[in-house]
């Protein structure tokens, strides 16, 4: 089977070579990833289950202040992401499982935008310990949760 | 795994000093979720041991990440225990003792990911 010209590509570059050639780059960016990902399930995670209700001790927006650990885990996942599409890209492009995932991570990041591009997020700020979340906002807490996970899900398989 | 060794850090974290107003004492109601991401971990490992018993049974990483978990849970039962129900446990900064606890269950974890990242490449 011939090879399309973004594959022909990206087998080209310096980074591809370097994932080829030195067998530790792979296990390590595995090792990273995983990390990032517990770091974005968990701090994301907490606050979507604070939003949701449990711990109503805890003001929102002071839980929120975990997130930036979160958008690190997040970064350091595209970085390694980015390492094992160039090691392996048929692996992935190909890969159904790898779709879902992307998917996933589509509509993780679509919710985002409605939840920080709204006033919601402001909302959110206000409130007080031991203070329900609105509907809207707990309903996009419940779709943050139920799109990060199924990340890791797919990606397992 | 991934939530319960995640929401385990995101409480050092806290522990530790990052974002200091979270409350302490609240966040011992996260600890139920934690214990069923726990659940769901031990159940697909069962499973997973089952489907391919020779891979897990034989490679020495496999019991040593199995004891990096006790330990790590450990920790985590010890912090729920003591840090987040300390009398004093509030908006100030957590006593030394505290913040060792959570500095071990961050490196815990992490050994943890690695152990089991390394699962897949030791396996003969």
């Amino acid at each position: 089977m011939e090879l399309a010209p973004w594959e022909i590509w990206v087998r080209s570059t310096e980074l591809h070579l370097f994932v080829i050639r030195h067998e530790w780059v792979w296990p390590l960016c595995e090792i990273l990833h995983y990390f990032g990902l517990s770091l974005l399930l968990g701090t994301v995670g907490l606050f979507d289950l604070r939003v949701l209700g449990v711990a109503k001790g805890i003001p929102p927006r002071a839980i929120h202040r975990l997130i930036p650990w979160g958008v690190g885990g997040y970064a350091l996942n595209v970085l390694t992401g980015i390492v094992f599409f160039a090691g392996h890209p048929d692996q992935y492009f190909y890969n159904n499982a790898f779709r879902f995932k992307a998917l996933f991570m589509v509509l993780a990041g679509v919710n985002l935008l409605v939840f920080y591009g709204t006033s919601l997020f402001e909302d959110m700020k206000t409130l007080a310990p031991g203070a329900r979340a609105g509907l809207i906002t707990m309903i996009i807490a419940g779709t943050s949760l139920s799109m990060w996970s199924p990340c890791w899900c797919v990606a397992a398989c | 795994m991934g939530f319960l060794a995640g929401g385990s850090v995101a409480i050092d974290l806290r522990i530790i000093g990052f974002a200091p107003s979270i409350p302490l004492k609240p966040m011992e109601r996260f600890f139920p979720l934690l214990w069923l991401a726990l659940a769901l971990s031990v159940v697909t490992g069962i499973l997973l041991v089952i489907a391919y018993p020779t891979k897990a049974l034989t490679n020495p990483v496999f019991y040593l990440k199995l004891a990096l978990v006790v330990i790590a849970l450990w920790l985590v039962h010890r912090i729920g225990a003591t840090v987040l129900r300390a009398p004093d446990a509030g908006h100030k900064a957590v006593a030394t003792r505290g913040r060792m606890l959570a500095l071990a269950s961050l490196a815990a974890w992490t050994a943890v990911i690695t152990a089991g990242r390394l699962l897949a490449y030791t396996n003969r």
